[in-house]
């Protein structure tokens, strides 16, 4: 993984007086799955189209694959694929067919190319079959394909697995994690968690049009490092933690306290609570998901908000 | 810009709207001459029917007859509200609206389609179509016209049938296609406007068939300034561009002009100078409003 394939600086996005996207600042890396997430209306289709220009930008800057979007986005545009909010098809037309608009739109794709991804999509037996006729799982499947025509550098995917069944959604999964071996980089739009922590290198949390967190899986985790504490005093051993300078916050969960900090000073805090006559029945490290890390951050803003 | 169209005329090949269309204009110049020429021909003898003048069903007949009847056809593919118009605005809206509704507008300029190629490519692929349909109707609809004409009249005189003849036919032909252009551009237009194919058709035929083919030309009974309105409307120079067609100053300015005949209507040339100018300004409206158009989900 090395070079910048988009950097996007100081996005900022108003529609009339509403704001729906705010300074946005972020960089994907060459190779790299980088995930996009955030709850609906976060403002990652706006992103999206203002990186592939269907709206233009109330203010800041946006290149890609190297070049200032401002100045010949059209030729850029050639060398990515993208699916924006859901894969939009000629229903009158055949799925080939519809294959056969798109390859000829972007040029340079040989006949063969089709045939060969509606075979890897799974389609090749409903190639002639009118789209109108398709499942949402099925136009999905073609939506990859179509955007894999020109084999893109860089893929731009909104939800990809949407309206697929499991065994779809799990075979889109180990897709994008092929097209990450062959080199190619992609960012990945999704509000399902587990789907992105699977997948995905690298992640950004968009929330109300700003971006509120962003960096690896491994590393956004570890920002949120929790120790589960049960003990008989809860509320005296939450006054006392709180007062250890390493200790980012307590709160109380049923019987339990969730304490975050440090892992590795699991030990200090129970010898912390013994040395007031508190006993610990259990210390454990809490097991971060990174839907459990989305939830906290986004309603850490929502707190800071209101 | 020869790729795109290849797609273009791809998705219209491949749609049934443009057979429909294409079957509508062709059987039309078959079933309109023959049952126009039926009921001249039953004449008085038809259930309340007051008998028409001898010299006006004579000159009715005539313009249904070859070689007159080449007017007619012309004026029923084209025309302010001939079929041609109705059938190619309905063709045009909705291939360009439909592009918003299956949100396939945004596939195409994510691929780094231009946006000006993009309508452009569009409008060539409707006109070509357009120029088939014309064709077509007149390669099936003068044979026609021949045998009912060898059928009222008990032979068929070819004499007319020159090299100049041809010619005025094929320049008909183009004339009325011309004439046609801005409703199709003027219906592509609402389209992109509107992003939908409802407001492309709508307010198109709206116009056309109701402000210009009702109002404006009963203003014409209101007297002077407002008779002139018709005179610069799309359809008043139309009317002017369409009397230049062989057989056409019969239909557009003689005594079977109806209301046309109280117009004073533009000259050919005249008429050929503002249509293109209207031409003009909904094709530069159409490019200007999709270039700053923002494609939203």
């Amino acid at each position: 993984m090395n070079g910048v394939v988009l950097r996007v600086e100081g996005l900022t996005k108003f529609y009339g007086p509403v704001r729906a996207l705010h300074d946005l600042t972020l960089s994907v890396r060459r190779g790299e799955v980088y995930g996009f997430l955030g709850p609906n209306g976060a403002g990652k289709t706006t992103t999206v189209s203002l990186i592939l220009g269907l709206i233009r930008p109330t203010a800041g800057r946006i290149e890609l694959l190297g070049h200032d979007t401002r100045r010949g986005r059209r030729k850029v545009l050639r060398r990515v694929g993208a699916i924006v909010e859901r894969p939009a098809f000629y229903p009158h037309l055949s799925g080939a067919d519809n294959l056969r608009v798109a390859a000829w739109e972007l040029g340079g794709v040989p006949e063969v190319r089709i045939t060969q991804l509606l075979e890897r999509v799974g389609l090749a037996d409903r190639a002639d079959d009118k789209v109108k006729g398709y499942s949402t799982g099925m136009v999905q499947r073609l939506g990859l394909a179509a955007a894999l025509l020109n084999e893109p550098e860089l893929l731009f995917l909104d939800e990809p697995t949407s309206g697929l069944d499991p065994a779809g959604q799990a075979e889109i999964r180990a897709l994008i994690r092929e097209l990450a071996e062959e080199g190619v980089t992609v960012f990945l739009c999704s509000h399902l968690l587990h789907e992105v922590e699977q997948v995905c290198h690298r992640v950004g949390i968009l929330n109300k049009g700003e971006l509120i967190a962003e960096g690896a899986v491994e590393e956004l985790l570890r920002r949120k490092e929790v120790i589960q504490v049960r003990v008989a005093d809860l509320e005296r051993a939450a006054a006392l933690l709180r007062r250890l300078a390493w200790v980012q916050g307590v709160r109380r969960e049923d019987d339990r306290l969730l304490v975050e900090a440090p892992i590795a000073r699991s030990a200090e805090v129970n010898a912390a609570l013994a040395r007031q006559g508190l006993y610990a029945s259990e210390i454990r490290p809490l097991e971060t998901t990174l839907e459990a890390f989305f939830l906290q951050v986004t309603q850490e803003e929502a707190d800071n908000g209101s | 810009m020869v790729r795109n169209l290849r797609v273009e005329l791809l998705k219209l090949r491949k749609r049934w709207l443009s057979w429909i269309v294409l079957l509508i204009l062709v059987s039309s110049a078959i079933i309109l001459p023959g049952m126009l020429l039926a009921i001249l021909k039953m004449g008085d003898r038809l259930p309340g029917a007051q008998p028409m003048p001898p010299a006006i069903a004579a000159q009715l007949e005539q313009a249904l007859l070859l070689p007159d009847g080449v007017g007619f056809l012309l004026s029923l593919i084209g025309g302010s509200n001939g079929m041609g118009m109705l059938l190619f605005v309905i063709l045009a809206g909705v291939s360009v609206g439909n592009e918003y509704t299956w949100r396939t507008v945004r596939a195409s300029l994510v691929r780094g389609r231009g946006r000006w190629d993009f309508l452009l490519t569009k409008l060539v692929a409707i006109l070509l179509l357009m120029g088939v349909g014309f064709l077509l109707t007149m390669a099936v609809g003068i044979p026609y016209l021949g045998l009912l004409t060898a059928a009222s009249r008990g032979q068929l005189d070819l004499s007319f049938l020159t090299a100049s003849f041809v010619g005025e036919v094929l320049l008909g032909v183009l004339r009325t296609g011309y004439a046609l252009v801005p409703y199709i551009l003027l219906a592509m237009l609402l389209a992109v406007v509107g992003r939908s194919p409802w407001i492309g058709v709508g307010v198109t035929l709206a116009y056309a068939l109701l402000v210009e083919g009702m109002a404006l030309q009963l203003l014409v009974l209101v007297g002077r300034p407002w008779s002139q309105l018709y005179r610069f409307s799309l359809g008043g120079n139309v009317t002017g561009l369409m009397a230049a067609n062989p057989g056409g100053q019969a239909l557009a300015g003689g005594e079977l002009g109806g209301m046309d005949a109280l117009l004073n209507l533009p000259s050919a040339n005249q008429a050929a100078l503002v249509l293109a100018l209207y031409s003009l300004l909904f094709l530069a409206g159409m490019l200007v409003a999709f270039q700053r158009q923002e494609i939203t989900p």
